[in-house]
C-alpha cells in the first residue's frame, strides 16, 4: 500500500501536469464515438440558393442516399466564395460548383476563351493543388447569355453578340452589377464592340418579362433559366466565349472522399452528373418554377432514369 | 504491500502492463502514426475478414438457441442447489448498464435517423415509410440478439467454469478441458489473460475520454460550459473519483445501485419521448412492426454479407460485429460475476432477450421520435449526424421541456459512465488478480486512475480515436477465444449430464476435484 499510493499519485500529477500544458486547446475528437458508426458513409455537401443548385444538391443527396451515404444537405449556402471558405474549414465536405466560377472567382483566373474542357482542367487542377477532387463535369453548362425575342433577332439578322453593334441604339437589361463587370457589359463593349447599348438594370428574373413588354431588346439570361424552353427567345452565340464555360462539378476533400470510398462514391456523382444534358437541366428548373419542390423534382427525375437504385459494381 | 498484491499474478499483470505502456507511449509519442497504423490495419482486416464476423456473430446466435433448447439449458451456473444473488431487474439493469447504457442514449436517435436517411442495401427508397421500418430494423440488429449471444457464450461459460467447476474466473479458466486443469498457468492461458486485459482497458480508457468530451458538449449546449481539453479533463478526473470510490464499495452496492437508478431514469426518459413525443401512435405502431419484422428476419439479417455493398458493410455491420467482440471480455466477465445460481437456460434467454429487449423499445420510441421530428422539419437531426453525441439534444430541443429532458440526459449518461467504468475496474483487477471475486481494493483504485489517466493523456495528443481502433483490432485474436470457450464449454456440459446420468454423486466428487484444483491454483 505504502509503495502503490506515490505510484498513484505520480500517475494523477502527471496527467494533471500534461493537462494544465494543453490548457484551452480545443478538442479535436468531438466527431469520434464511443461506440462504432457509420461515420465513414457520412457527408455534408453545401449548395447555393437558386433553383439549379437545390435541384443538383437534391440529385446528389438522392442517388447517395440509395447508395447508403448519409448526406447533410445544407442548402443556401453561398456565394461561391463562401462555399469555398466553408470547404477550407471542413463545414462542409463538398459543394455543388461552377467550373468558370471557380476558375474566376475563387482561382482569381482568366476564364473568357476558354471552352468547357479547358476550364474544366484549369479548375481541377487549381483544386488538386489544395487537395480538393473534382467529380466529372456535366454535359449542360448554365452561363451568362445575351438573349433577344426571336421576332427582334430575325429582323435585325442576329445569330451571334456580336450582330448586336450593327444594330443601333438598344437597350440592355440586366442584374445591376452587370454593367461594370469584364463577364457582363463592359467585357461585350470591349470584346464585340457593342458600344450603343443603354444599360436598364433589372431584378434577377424579371428579364424575360422586359423581352415581352419591349422594355429591353436584348437581356442577360443564363442558359438553363426555364423560360427558354416556353416562351420565343433566341440565345445569341458568344464565339469568343466572353462568358467562359461553366459547367457543373462536385468539388470534394481529398481526405474526406478517401474516408467514403473514393470510386465508389465518385461512380454515383458522375453517374448523376452524365444524365444532365442541358434540355433535362432547363426542364427540371421549369419543373421547380412552377412550384414543385426541388426534392419531389429530384427525386422523380432519379426513377426516371434508373438512378433509384443502388449502383453495382 | 505485499498482503494487498498477494492475488495479483505477476506475469499477467506486468505483462499486459508492458502491452498497454507500449501502446500508451506510442500513442502519446506519434499519435499520428498511431492512428494511420491502425485505422489501415483495421481497415484491411475488415476488408477482409468481413465475412469472418458475419459467420461468428451468425454462430453465436445459433449457439445460443441451441444452448436454451437443449437439456443443457436446466444446468445451474453454480452448485445445483445454489439460487440468484440479484434480483431479475437489478440484474438486467446492470447488465444494461455495462453493456449499452450510454450508448443508447447516444444513438437512439443518431441510428435510426441516419439509416432512414440512407437505407442498408438499398432496401427502400430514402426518407419513406418503408425506409423508416428498415432503419429502425437494422438498429435493432446492430444492438441486438448477435451481439449479446456473444457477451453469453464468454460469460456464461466463465460463470459456468468458476461457480460450477470452482475455478478462478478468468477466461483462461474456460480452457481447462483442452489444456488441463492449470490452464491459467500456461503461456497460453496467460497470453489470454493478458489480452482480455488490454482490450477491457483500451474500451473503457477510450470510452471514458469520449464520454468526457460528450459530456462536455452537452454540458455546453445546455449551460454553454466551453468545449475544451480541460474542461474534458476535468469530467474525466470527477469521473473516476466518483467511480473508483463507487467501485471501493463494492459490486453488491455501488454499480447495483446506480444501475438501479439509471434503468428509472431511462424509464422515465423512454415514457417521456413516448408521451410527448408528439406521434405516439404512429410510434407505437411501428415500434410493433419494426420489432416483429426484426424477430422474424434476424436469422436471414445474420446472414448478409453484403455483396456488392461492402462498403457499408464495413462502416456499420462488420464494425458492430467487431467491437461487440472487442468487448466481450469485459462484459461477459461483468455478467458472469453477477449470474452465479441462474439456470443456463435463464442465464441466455436473460442476456441474450432482456437488455436487448429493453433496447428496442427504447431505440423504437426515440428513432420514430427522431425520424418524426425530421420528416415534418421540426428538427435538423440529420444536420446534426456528424456530432452524434448531440443528436439527442437536437431531438430534445424540438420537444416540450428542453432544458429538464436535456439535463436529465446529462445525468443519465453521467451515471451510466460512472457505472460503466466501475464494472471496468472491477473486471480488470479480477483478471489481473487470478479470477479472485474480491480483488483487492488497491489493485481496483490502480487500474482505475491508469484507466483515467490513459484516458486523459489520450485525449489531450488526440488519439484517443487511434486508441479505439487498438482495442477493436483486439477483436481478431478474441474471435478465435470465443471459438474455444464455446467448445470448451460445450465439452464441460457434455460431461457434466453425463456423469450426471451415470453416477448421481460422481456430478458432485468431479466438481469437488476441480474446486481443490482451482484452490491449489491459487496458492
Amino acid at each position: 500500500m505504502r509503495r502503490r499510493t506515490p505510484l498513484a499519485r505520480v500517475l494523477v500529477a502527471a496527467t494533471a501536469v500534461v493537462a494544465l500544458a494543453a490548457c484551452g486547446e480545443a478538442n479535436d475528437e468531438s466527431g469520434a464515438s464511443q461506440q462504432p458508426q457509420g461515420a465513414a458513409l457520412r457527408v455534408t455537401l453545401g449548395t447555393q440558393e437558386f433553383p439549379e443548385a437545390r435541384v443538383l444538391g437534391e440529385l446528389w443527396r438522392q442517388a447517395l442516399a440509395v447508395n447508403g451515404y448519409a448526406v447533410d444537405l445544407r442548402k443556401g449556402v453561398g456565394p461561391a466564395e463562401e462555399l469555398d471558405q466553408e470547404l477550407q474549414d471542413g463545414t462542409i465536405d463538398g459543394y455543388v460548383a461552377y467550373t468558370g466560377t471557380v476558375l474566376s472567382v475563387v482561382a482569381g483566373q482568366e476564364v473568357s476563351g476558354l471552352d468547357p474542357e479547358a476550364t474544366y482542367a484549369a479548375a481541377k487542377e487549381f483544386y488538386a493543388g489544395q487537395d480538393m477532387v473534382m467529380s466529372e463535369m456535366t454535359p449542360f453548362e448554365n452561363k451568362d447569355a445575351i438573349a433577344t425575342t426571336t421576332t427582334f433577332a430575325e429582323d435585325n439578322d442576329l445569330t451571334g453578340i456580336g450582330d448586336l453593334a450593327d444594330v443601333g441604339l438598344f437597350t440592355l437589361g440586366a442584374r445591376a452589377e452587370f454593367e461594370d463587370l469584364t463577364l457582363g457589359l463592359a467585357g461585350l463593349r470591349d470584346v464585340y464592340g457593342l458600344t450603343d447599348v443603354e444599360f436598364a438594370p433589372l431584378d434577377l428574373g424579371d428579364q424575360y418579362a422586359a423581352l415581352d413588354t419591349g422594355e429591353a431588346q436584348a437581356v442577360d439570361a443564363f442558359t438553363t433559366d426555364p423560360q427558354l424552353d416556353g416562351g420565343d427567345y433566341r440565345i445569341l452565340d458568344d464565339p469568343e466565349r466572353l462568358f467562359g464555360s461553366q459547367n457543373v462539378v462536385m468539388v470534394v476533400g481529398e481526405d474526406d472522399l478517401e474516408r467514403v470510398d473514393a470510386t465508389a462514391f465518385m461512380d454515383v456523382v458522375d453517374a448523376v452528373n452524365a444524365t444532365l444534358d442541358e434540355e433535362t437541366m432547363v426542364r427540371l428548373n421549369a419543373e421547380v418554377l412552377a412550384g414543385t419542390s426541388d426534392e419531389t423534382v429530384a427525386r422523380e427525375f432519379l426513377r426516371s432514369r434508373g438512378l433509384d437504385r443502388p449502383l453495382r459494381s | 504491500m505485499r498482503k494487498q498484491l498477494k492475488g495479483v499474478d505477476p506475469a499477467v499483470f506486468w505483462g499486459s502492463a508492458a502491452l498497454i505502456a507500449v501502446f500508451v507511449v506510442w500513442g502519446l509519442v506519434g499519435p499520428a502514426s498511431l492512428g494511420s497504423v491502425m485505422a489501415t490495419s483495421l481497415n484491411w482486416v475488415i476488408g477482409n475478414f468481413g465475412w469472418a464476423f458475419v459467420l461468428i456473430a451468425f454462430a453465436a446466435l445459433v449457439f445460443c438457441v441451441f444452448l436454451v433448447v437443449s437439456p443443457y439449458g436446466g444446468l445451474r451456473l453454480g452448485p445445483d442447489d445454489s439460487r440468484p444473488q440479484f434480483s431479475t431487474f437489478s440484474w438486467v439493469s446492470m447488465m444494461f448498464a455495462a453493456g449499452l447504457g450510454a450508448g443508447l442514449l447516444f444513438y437512439g436517435v443518431a441510428e435510426p435517423v441516419t439509416h432512414w436517411s440512407a437505407p442498408p442495401h438499398g432496401l427502400a427508397e430514402p426518407r419513406s415509410e418503408e425506409a423508416a421500418l428498415v432503419a429502425l430494423r437494422y438498429t435493432y440488429f446492430h444492438w441486438g440478439f448477435n451481439g449479446w449471444a456473444m457477451y453469453a457464450i464468454l460469460g456464461g461459460a466463465m460463470a459456468y467454469f468458476s461457480f460450477r467447476r470452482g475455478l478462478p474466473v478468468q477466461v483462461s479458466a474456460v480452457f481447462t478441458p483442452v489444456l488441463g486443469p492449470n490452464a491459467m498457468q500456461r503461456p497460453i492461458g496467460r497470453l489470454i489473460d493478458a489480452l482480455a486485459i488490454v482490450a477491457t482497458l483500451f474500451g473503457t480508457a477510450t470510452a471514458l475520454g469520449l464520454n468526457g468530451l460528450q459530456l462536455n458538449s452537452g454540458l455546453d449546449y445546455l449551460f454553454d460550459v466551453p468545449k475544451s481539453n480541460a474542461v474534458a479533463v476535468l469530467i474525466i478526473v470527477v469521473v473516476t473519483a466518483l467511480f473508483i470510490l463507487s467501485a471501493t464499495s463494492g459490486v453488491e452496492r455501488g454499480i447495483n445501485f446506480l444501475a438501479n437508478l439509471g434503468s428509472f431514469a431511462t424509464i422515465a426518459l423512454f415514457l417521456f419521448f413516448l408521451v410527448v413525443g408528439g406521434s405516439t401512435v404512429l410510434v407505437i405502431s411501428q415500434g410493433i412492426e419494426s420489432i416483429g419484422n426484426y424477430v422474424i428476419q434476424v436469422i436471414p439479417m445474420s446472414l448478409q454479407t453484403g455483396v456488392g455493398d461492402e462498403k457499408w458493410m464495413a462502416s456499420w455491420t462488420i464494425f458492430y460485429w467487431a467491437w461487440w467482440i472487442s468487448w466481450a471480455p469485459f462484459v461477459g466477465m461483468f455478467v458472469a460475476r453477477i449470474s452465479r445460481g441462474r439456470t443456463i437456460r435463464e442465464f441466455v434467454i436473460g442476456v441474450v432477450a432482456a437488455p436487448t429487449g429493453f433496447g428496442f423499445l427504447w431505440f423504437a420510441v426515440t428513432g420514430g421520435v427522431g425520424i418524426e421530428l425530421q420528416r415534418t422539419g421540426a428538427a435538423d437531426i440529420v444536420g446534426s449526424l456528424a456530432t452524434p453525441e448531440l443528436s439527442l439534444f437536437t431531438a430534445l430541443d424540438a420537444l416540450p421541456f428542453p432544458v429538464l429532458s436535456s439535463a436529465l440526459c446529462v445525468v443519465l449518461i453521467a451515471l451510466f459512465f460512472i457505472s460503466g467504468a466501475d464494472a471496468a475496474a472491477i473486471v480488470m483487477a479480477t483478471m489481473a488478480s487470478r479470477g479472485s471475486l474480491e480483488p483487492s481494493k488497491v489493485v481496483v483504485v490502480v487500474l482505475g486512475v491508469l484507466m483515467g489517466g490513459i484516458a486523459c493523456a489520450m485525449l489531450l495528443v488526440g488519439g484517443l480515436t487511434a486508441l479505439q481502433q487498438a482495442a477493436v483490432l483486439g477483436s481478431v485474436p478474441f474471435t478465435f477465444v470465443l471459438i474455444g470457450v464455446a467448445w470448451c464449454w460445450l465439452k464441460a456440459m457434455r460431461e457434466d449430464t453425463h456423469a450426471e446420468r451415470s453416477s448421481p454423486t460422481s456430478g458432485e466428487r468431479a466438481t469437488k476435484e476441480q474446486v481443490e484444483a482451482g484452490a491449489e491454483a491459487e496458492r
